[in-house]
């Protein structure tokens, strides 16, 4: 025991002491007249680069770990970065942590603040005025607070997070944009207590395709304002933001386990609250991206005349505008409504006490499973391959369009489920990787017709290839 | 701008806790001690937001040193193709960064219909091909090796041939000790996929730059990196740090028939759409896209600059959202091709051998394309 502290107790020491040591950070001070982004240069790690106020026209990068970029605001007065139209972005950064504070942000042509990649974004009491295609946009990074800011005239999201994980958007004020918060293919987002209104669309958590991200969910949005968020859209309109319906509240697009309550939602004409799906055209994209938005819980909202003059797509889909709309899709999606609220689509379930999440599934497709034991044929719903003996058995197979056939390979050596003909592989549509004993592959044959495969490793003996599912039309 | 070094620091710290209490006597003690371990004050050395690890690779086989010497042999030989004519090196050139240098390959029966991508770096790709339809370079190997167009092998052919060279036989038998009969088909793919998980690329001036060497990019450069991460070009958006690539599959609208991803995928909505290529040693693989349509970088830049295929009348839905025109001026652009020309290292290029097992000779592609075949150095 003794000797023990006597080795631990300097390195805890040690550890304890040095922490004054490691947050005495240096302090750079920038005036009027002076440039910032040269306070920037060669600021060691953990520097606060502090700005008096004053009109500064620069575009800043902030490479370096641990940098504080701190407005200092006197009597109201706070630093400007002022793009006056001609400058890209306010401030790029991608060094962790970073945190930035104090300052008035306005004419950029592309975005205010992004972080790229960053883990730790503090962004807290900015005012962000039109500053292009984002006020403030951390996307790739984690960690992210996004507090006490201010942003209007963006020709997209004031706020959007963009394949993210854990991140807060809280005490915000937004307004004058297309959308005012976005919480896009993000993962764990608080988004509450903000003032969110005068925007075309008010709250937006969704997915859109084409990311490296494929999920968005467990976003918690409670104790919003959300008001009157009618705004002509007055985005791009070969993006998608610009096919944004005006005069809806808060909608789940896409997303999974979003959680909705508590919020004021009042005077959207559209929709207060919307739970959909991806549209088809954009689903389509990407078949690894899961469109529908599931498990969405609306808990209680104070829900005001909403709806009362829908976009007119709105009111094509849906019939009328509404409180609260629901397209149909996805599962689990459910409601604690009280009776005067008006209901768009299709009636949303009432909430179980405690809404049930399903089991994830037994066997994601390409996983290998243990190899001591093999999975067994009867694990899987629909017909099942077996690699073994160096042969495929059954060599041939017919299914219906739709099934989805499981190969299990139960060979002590590797094989493969690869299309090709006679030894020729295609390797589409069928393109497993390589397969251990144990491993295990599935397709899901949308299309009718003949389907060949071989084995690649083993394609020169004749049992490995001219395999084949035959998928006949569904209606046959 | 007072900067203050750490043992100044410690120094201080030492004297106000010492008056404290006895017992931080020996806290002062070991705090000196890190004092005097702590290296000389900051030099320039200070990494950078943008030193970043890569995807970790797979762990390497017992036998992998093996296995890539096997690899390289096997890749820069012709004994591998039908006609014992084509080596995997003859499209994949080391002296054109890993790839030929041509707009589309030249294959058996003419030109192929796509542009040989770069290997270095396809160790981080968990898709290989323009339209990602193989899972892994173990299966990707197989489909230039016995496509009739490329290098049309015949399986059984080809291991008939590997096992009649007492070279390989017993090179595969060191290579893949657990195997009874090391010549096969998923070894030769093996052997090939660790020798191109060698060729790694992330020691470029950007990566110096990244690490904290701060003069390793010039003004110009850096002024390109900041361009390449606006939210004007958005070109980090799917080239994103540090491989330069995405392992996703987009549609950015060049002009033409290829029905890539969507091709595959059978998908419709996917139809022009294809993976992301690294732009690691991009400045050394001209010409551009997966037909080669593209002969320069600043074309590349211009192409985008333009909204991709938006001003070319391919059909919009083809095209990403995020590929938008966008303005940049001339210096801008020269900006942004001056930071892509700073992505080059091929410190891990491959030699060539000075010969193979099979007594073919080994290509040598400069010489070739006058028509003559000469021994090696």
């Amino acid at each position: 025991m003794t000797c023990f502290l006597g080795r631990a107790l300097p390195a805890v020491l040690w550890i304890l002491l040095a922490q004054p040591i490691v947050a005495a950070a240096d302090v750079i001070r920038v005036g009027p007249g002076e440039s910032i982004a040269q306070g920037l240069e060669g600021a060691p790690p953990g520097s606060v680069v502090e700005v008096e106020p004053g009109v500064y026209h620069e575009a800043l990068t902030v490479d370096t770990p641990g940098i504080t970029l701190r407005g200092i605001v006197r009597e109201g007065a706070r630093p400007v970065l002022d793009g006056k139209g001609e400058l890209g972005d306010g401030v790029i950064a991608s060094g962790s942590p970073f945190s930035m504070s104090g300052f008035e942000i306005r004419h950029y042509v592309g975005n205010g603040v992004t972080t790229q990649g960053v883990d730790g974004v503090v962004l807290t009491d900015l005012v962000i005025d039109d500053t292009g295609l984002y006020g403030v946009y951390p996307v790739q990074s984690r960690n992210i607070e996004v507090t006490h800011t201010t942003v209007t005239g963006i020709r997209d999201a004031g706020i959007y997070v963009g394949e993210s994980n854990r991140a807060l958007v809280a005490y915000n004020e937004v307004h004058r944009n297309v959308a005012g918060i976005e919480i896009e293919n993000t993962n764990d987002a608080v988004v509450r207590d903000n003032l969110v209104y005068d925007n075309t669309a008010g709250i937006a958590v969704f997915v859109l395709p084409n990311k490296v991200q494929k999920e968005g969910a467990r976003t918690h949005v409670l104790r919003n304002w959300v008001l009157r968020n009618n705004r002509a859209n007055f985005g791009d309109p070969e993006a998608i933001i610009g096919q944004l319906p005006h005069g809806v509240g808060i909608f789940v697009m896409g997303a999974d386990d979003t959680l909705i309550e508590d919020n004021w939602v009042k005077h959207n004409v559209s929709a207060g609250l919307a739970v959909l799906r991806l549209a088809k055209e954009n689903a389509d994209k990407d078949p690894e991206l899961e469109p529908n938005a599931d498990r969405t819980r609306l808990g209680f909202n104070q829900l005001v005349a909403n709806g009362l003059s829908p976009h007119p797509e709105i009111a094509a889909g849906y019939g009328r505008g509404a409180d609260v709309m629901w397209d149909g899709t996805g599962t689990g999606n459910c409601a604690d409504l009280p009776d005067a609220v008006t209901r768009g689509g299709t009636p949303l379930a009432r909430c179980a006490a405690q809404a049930a999440r399903p089991p994830s599934p037994l066997l994601p497709p390409g996983q290998p499973g243990p190899s001591a034991t093999l999975p067994r044929s009867q694990d899987f719903d629909g017909p099942v391959v077996r690699i073994r003996g160096m042969r495929f058995e059954p060599h041939e197979i017919e299914i219906g369009a739709g099934q989805t056939v499981t190969w299990i390979n139960e060979d002590a050596v590797t094989h493969t489920v690869t299309s090709g003909k006679g030894t020729r592989p295609t390797s589409a549509p069928l393109a497993s990787p390589f397969l251990p004993r144990g491993g295990v592959y599935q397709f899901t044959f949308e299309r009718s017709g003949d389907y060949e495969y071989l084995c690649l490793p083993h394609l020169d003996q004749a049992p490995m290839r001219g395999a084949r599912v035959r998928v006949a039309d569904a209606d046959s | 701008m007072e900067r203050v070094g750490l043992p100044a620091l410690c120094a201080r710290r030492r004297l106000t806790r010492v008056a404290v209490a006895r017992w931080l006597w020996i806290g002062a003690a070991a705090l000196v001690a890190a004092c005097a371990a702590e290296p000389a004050p900051r030099t320039a050395r200070l990494p950078t937001g943008l030193d970043r690890p890569f995807p970790r690779l797979p762990a390497p086989s017992p036998a992998e040193a093996e296995r890539v010497d096997l690899g390289r042999l096997l890749f820069f030989d012709r004994v591998l193709s039908g006609p014992a004519d084509a080596a995997c090196a003859d499209c994949h050139r080391p002296e054109s960064a890993l790839a030929d240098g041509e707009p589309t390959s030249r294959g058996v029966h003419g030109p192929l219909a796509r542009n040989a991508p770069t290997l270095y770096n396809v160790a981080f790709k968990p898709r290989l091909f323009w339209d990602r339809r193989a899972p892994s370079l173990e299966v990707q190997v197989f489909t230039p090796l016995f496509s009739p167009d490329e290098m049309a092998a015949d399986p059984g052919e080809l291991l008939a041939r590997l096992r009649a060279i007492p070279d390989y036989v017993s090179r595969f038998a060191r290579a893949f000790p657990e195997s009874a009969a090391p010549i096969e088909l998923a070894n030769v793919a093996r052997a090939l996929a660790a020798f191109e998980r060698t060729l790694v690329s992330r020691r470029s001036r950007y990566d110096r730059w990244a690490a904290g060497e701060r003069d390793a990019l010039t003004r110009q450069e850096l002024r390109g990196l900041r361009l390449f991460r606006s939210l004007e070009t958005r070109c980090f958006e799917c080239h994103r740090p540090p491989t330069f690539d995405a392992p996703i599959a987009v549609g950015i609208g060049v002009p033409g028939d290829d029905a890539g991803v969507g091709g595959v995928t059978g998908n419709p909505a996917q139809r022009g759409f294809f993976g992301v290529p690294t732009l690691r040693n991009v400045a050394a693989t001209a010409p551009y896209m997966h037909d080669g349509s593209i002969a320069t970088l600043e074309e590349v830049v211009d192409f985008y600059r333009r909204g991709g295929g938006r001003a070319l009348g391919v059909d919009p839905s083809r095209i990403d959202g995020q590929i938008r025109a966008f303005d940049l001026r001339e210096d801008e652009a020269a900006d942004l091709v001056a930071f892509l020309r700073a992505l080059g290292d091929e410190s891990t290029r491959p030699r060539a051998p000075e010969s193979v097992p099979s007594g073919l000779p080994v290509p040598s592609p400069r010489l070739e394309r006058l028509g003559e075949e000469l021994p090696l150095r």
